[in-house]
């Protein structure tokens, strides 16, 4: 059957840009991304949380730091409100008010203390964790799913195999067990996160791989003399990332949400750092009365997964790519 | 079909496209015209604003386009849906995609015999409706119909599915029919007998047919009057014979001679020089201009008008038009 | 009288069309064979064109490839200036090769420079960066693009600027055989005699060889010294251009080319009939269902290449 590429007039709706594209100069890139975020109005706003998201969690994280090193601890609350970690019990469970603001937007805890200032204490965790377990995902996912799809053969068999075992088994189950296992704490868990988060992006890069190794300028690589190596740092993998960041996006909104999910059972948990997910655990004794101590923990978590979310869908836009591998 | 001064504008994240210009065309019927051009002239675009299958971001922004009696820009949708079919159908390039590939040949035969029963109100029979559909896979020629028709399209080669979509076409006894590149995708062969087909086709239900192609040759081959077609105008229409010896528009003169025989020696193919036009922004005056070997300085200023010429209708000031 | 640069000899490349795994290997059901070049033996001379024509399915493009070693064969040799293909010699025998391919949209790589794809067959050939640049931008020159297309990256060019660094890239190391698997069918026709025109140039300027595969006689007339016709796996026909296709001996390229539209002939008249299905291959001579001259032996026999006049043509018709 005859299979002569369609030339690109043939779709109408395209062929209009097309002849565009001639002589414009379409710019992609970092200023390109940004510019078709900035349209959407709800993308926007979730780009905005992030960022505000990021750079205060660095902030506070430099701050915690410097307050463990230096052995002034109250540094670790110069950007709060108030102190999360002290004990005043006269302010116990005040609803949220405006008084005092913004330290009681929240409303405060059993021990008096405001919610606002818990929950940003604790944002270097989310933070950290979101970029942490994504970005070894990627990178670990890139390098075996790469090969595995490059490769073919027996490689390509075992890496299968090692991701179907993986993702057979319930993820969060798994990454308690490991958590336990190492010992509890919040590394503990941000290893049990990496390690079962890789498998969908090794599947996602072998897609990539499998479907790249048979373009026209990967032979043309090869007349050229290059090597497997060469083709798969040079051709193969930069053409593989691009749809990957719109799921990445998306996944660290996922990461965070599993987080909290696991301190709110208590997963990872240190006693004097109040996580999201555990002080949300922590106000369930309150509810329903003391609605917010459990509730506002988990309107900050749903606000801050839902900005992923929100830049994540318009990525996916842009690029069309699937969402799930 | 009457079309007058038609211009179909787009809008795009670039700027507003117009895409036709002021396109003048008549197809009387019974006749057979072929659209010729590059991509980007707009022959594909006058195609689906006859079906008003334009995409969202395009409007009939001038002129008129009648369809036998009635201006399709402005019909209703309820008589777009009328005419679609039994007035005009469209085949298209990708032969794959124009059949549904989850339905077997003949439940796809079946709906379109079923629709036209709806549409002229007429009794609809099952066994009456597959003895028609096996017929009409006979008139397009295809070897062992019987058979043909219990297959899904992925188990049918693109020649097979054209006749395929041909046949489903001729259910309807439409009046026009119009071929945006249906054979482009085919082999040479294939290519033949479909032409060949469509030939017999046209003369046996008197059906006029528009040919859109970017090959001349098969223009040639398939058409009685060819329409050349550059930048969203048309720039020389007249008697397929007649242009191809013996054509006034520069364009069509080096259509004709960039493209290689099979008959004759030739040392170099003339080529056109500069690329095609910007449709966003296109070149002032005559839009062929800046590759126009014998472009002259009213080319550039003045859009020439459509003037008659030798029996043939030619936008070009080499040929009239030029009152200085 | 130059020397032969490429020879295949009992070259075959068979496909199975499913997965040869080893559920299959134990029960002994292997998926359907795919004779996909079947016992081609040719000579590419040195300094020609030579046009392999054929439709779709023909194995034009594999056969192609198999040259170009993207493929391996499955039996037979491929003969470089005498050399056979080696594990050893590989990467000295694809350095005098180099391919232009059909895709334009496909055969760039989408996030590189011009400059980039345009000078990667330099690599380990001992070239400084100065070097390269220079060569890149000479290059360049030759397919008629200005140097700063070097910066720009593919989906800033049009289909016919695309096939350009595509071509430039296959000439940069002056190999000595390049392939063009359909380069210009994807490309309007203005753009197509412009990418035609250079070609001819270029070989003329650097003395290349072409392998040029198309299902496009009248390109294959234009451009190429020497013409064969593929059907069905099998190389039909051969001999110089004027002859094959000026006046064509076997059935096939006959049909072939009363099926071209052409400015001279109003009407076409193609074949009957439709190519066969490689997996279901008729026997004997595999025309002969469609063939009007088909006799019994045809139906039994493959015809082998018989000399008729400067050609060589697989037909019973010429015994």
């Amino acid at each position: 059957m005859a299979r002569r590429p369609i030339r690109s007039s043939g779709q109408v709706a395209l062929k209009t840009g097309s002849a565009a594209a001639e002589t414009k100069d379409v710019k992609k890139g970092a200023s390109f991304y940004l510019e078709y975020i900035r349209k959407d109005k709800p993308a926007f706003v979730g780009l905005l949380i992030i960022a505000a998201f990021m750079l205060f969690a660095i902030f506070e994280a430099i701050m915690q730091e410097l307050a463990n090193v230096i052995g002034q601890p109250d540094l670790g609350w110069m950007l709060l409100p108030t102190n999360p970690l002290a004990l005043t019990f006269d302010l116990k469970l005040e609803p949220p008010s405006l008084a005092d603001f913004p330290a009681n937007i929240l409303g405060t805890n059993f021990q008096g203390q405001s919610i606002l200032s818990r929950v940003l204490y604790a944002t270097p965790h989310d933070a950290a964790a979101s970029v942490i377990v994504v970005g070894s995902a990627i990178v670990v996912g890139m390098f075996l799913g790469t090969a595995a799809g490059y490769y073919g053969g027996w490689v390509d068999e075992i890496m299968m195999r090692l991701t179907d075992a993986f993702l057979a088994l319930p993820a969060l189950v798994l990454a308690i067990a490991v958590a336990i296992l190492i010992g509890g704490g919040f590394t503990a868990l941000l290893y049990a996160l990496m390690i079962i988060w890789w498998p969908t992006y090794a599947r996602f890069f072998r897609a990539q791989a499998l479907t790249l190794r048979n373009k026209a300028y990967v032979e043309a690589s090869k007349l050229s003399g290059s090597n497997s190596f060469a083709i798969l740092v040079k051709h193969i993998i930069p053409n593989s990332v691009d749809p990957i960041i719109a799921y990445a996006t998306l996944d660290m909104g996922t990461v965070i949400l599993t987080y909290a999910a696991l301190a709110f059972l208590g997963i990872g948990v240190s006693s004097d750092y109040p996580e999201w997910g555990a002080e949300s655990a922590a106000g369930l004794q309150f509810f329903p009365l003391q609605w917010w101590y459990s509730i506002m923990p988990g309107v900050v978590i749903a606000i801050v997964v839902v900005a992923f979310t929100l830049v994540g869908d318009r990525l996916q836009d842009l690029i069309g790519g699937r969402t799930t591998y | 079909m009457d079309v007058e001064n038609l211009a179909i504008t787009y809008r795009t994240v670039y700027g507003t496209l117009k895409a036709l210009n002021g396109v003048n065309l008549t197809v009387g019927e019974g006749e057979s015209v072929a659209l010729v051009g590059e991509s980007g002239c707009g022959k594909s675009t006058l195609g689906l604003a006859i079906v008003r299958l334009l995409p969202l971001n395009a409007s009939y922004s001038a002129g008129r386009l009648m369809l036998d009696g009635k201006d399709v820009a402005t019909m209703s949708n309820r008589e777009v849906v009328r005419m679609r079919g039994s007035t005009a159908f469209m085949i298209f390039q990708d032969p794959l995609n124009t059949l549904n590939p989850v339905k077997r040949v003949d439940v796809q035969m079946l709906e379109a015999i079923h629709s036209r029963a709806r549409h002229t109100n007429a009794p609809f029979s099952e066994g009456e409706a597959r003895k028609e559909a096996v017929k009409k896979l006979e008139d397009v020629r295809m070897p062992d119909p019987e058979s043909i028709i219990t297959r899904y399209p992925h188990q049918l080669s693109g020649g097979q599915i054209q006749r395929v979509v041909i046949a489903m076409g001729l259910v309807m006894r439409p009046k026009l029919m119009i071929a945006d590149e249906p054979t482009s995708a085919l082999d040479v062969t294939v290519q033949a007998q479909v032409l060949k087909l469509m030939r017999e086709l046209q003369r046996e239900y008197r059906m006029s047919i528009i040919f859109i192609t970017h090959d001349i040759n098969v223009a040639y081959s398939i058409c009685d009057r060819m329409v050349v077609m550059y930048a969203g105008e048309v720039v020389e229409m007249g008697e397929a014979g007649h242009i191809t010896r013996n054509a006034l528009h520069p364009y069509s003169q080096a259509l004709i001679a960039s493209v290689p025989r099979t008959t004759k020696d030739q040392g170099r193919l003339t080529s056109i020089s500069g690329s095609a036009a910007n449709m966003l922004s296109p070149p002032s005056g005559c839009r062929f201009h800046p590759r126009c070997p014998y472009a002259m300085e009213i080319c550039s200023s003045k859009s020439p008008p459509e003037t008659e010429k030798d029996g043939a209708l030619v936008r070009c000031f080499l040929h009239g038009g030029n009152t200085s | 009288m130059a020397g032969t640069l490429v020879e295949t000899v009992g070259l075959k490349k068979y496909f199975r069309t499913g997965k040869t795994g080893v559920l299959e290997t134990l029960l002994r059901q292997f998926p359907p064979l795919v004779k996909a070049v079947d016992d081609v033996n040719i000579r590419i001379q040195e300094g020609e064109v030579l046009a392999l024509v054929g439709e779709s399915g023909c194995g034009k493009t594999t056969l192609g490839r198999m040259i170009a070693t993207l493929e391996t064969p499955t039996e037979g040799s491929i003969l470089y200036s005498g050399e056979d293909v080696s594990k050893r010699n590989l990467g000295r025998i694809r350095r005098e090769i180099q391919m232009v391919f059909q895709n334009p949209f496909e055969s760039l790589d989408p996030r590189a420079t011009v400059r980039a794809i345009v000078r990667e067959p330099l690599q380990k050939l001992g070239y400084g960066k100065a070097a390269k640049d220079a060569a890149v931008d000479k290059a360049l020159d030759s397919v008629g693009l200005e140097h700063n297309f070097a910066e720009r990256r593919p989906r800033d060019l049009s289909g016919g600027q695309r096939q350009r660094v595509a071509v430039a890239r296959a000439i940069i190391s002056t190999p000595k055989l390049v392939i063009l698997d359909e380069p210009t069918s994807a490309l309007d026709a203005s753009v197509q005699s412009q990418v035609l025109n250079l070609l001819l140039d270029l070989r003329n300027e650097f003395k290349l060889t072409y392998l040029f595969i198309t299902h496009n006689i009248a390109v294959a007339r234009f451009i190429s010294d020497r013409t064969m016709t593929m059907y069905a796996g099998e190389i039909i026909e051969a001999g110089p251009t004027k002859s094959v296709i000026g006046s064509p001996k076997h059935p096939y390229t006959q049909a072939l080319l009363k099926s071209v539209p052409s400015l001279d002939t109003k009407e076409v008249a193609p074949p009957t009939g439709e190519v066969p299905s490689m997996v279901n291959l008729p026997p004997g001579c595999r025309y002969n269902p469609r063939c009007p001259h088909a006799m019994d032996i045809c139906r039994t026999d493959d015809p082998k290449p018989i000399k008729v006049e400067d050609e060589d043509v697989s037909c019973w018709l010429y015994k």
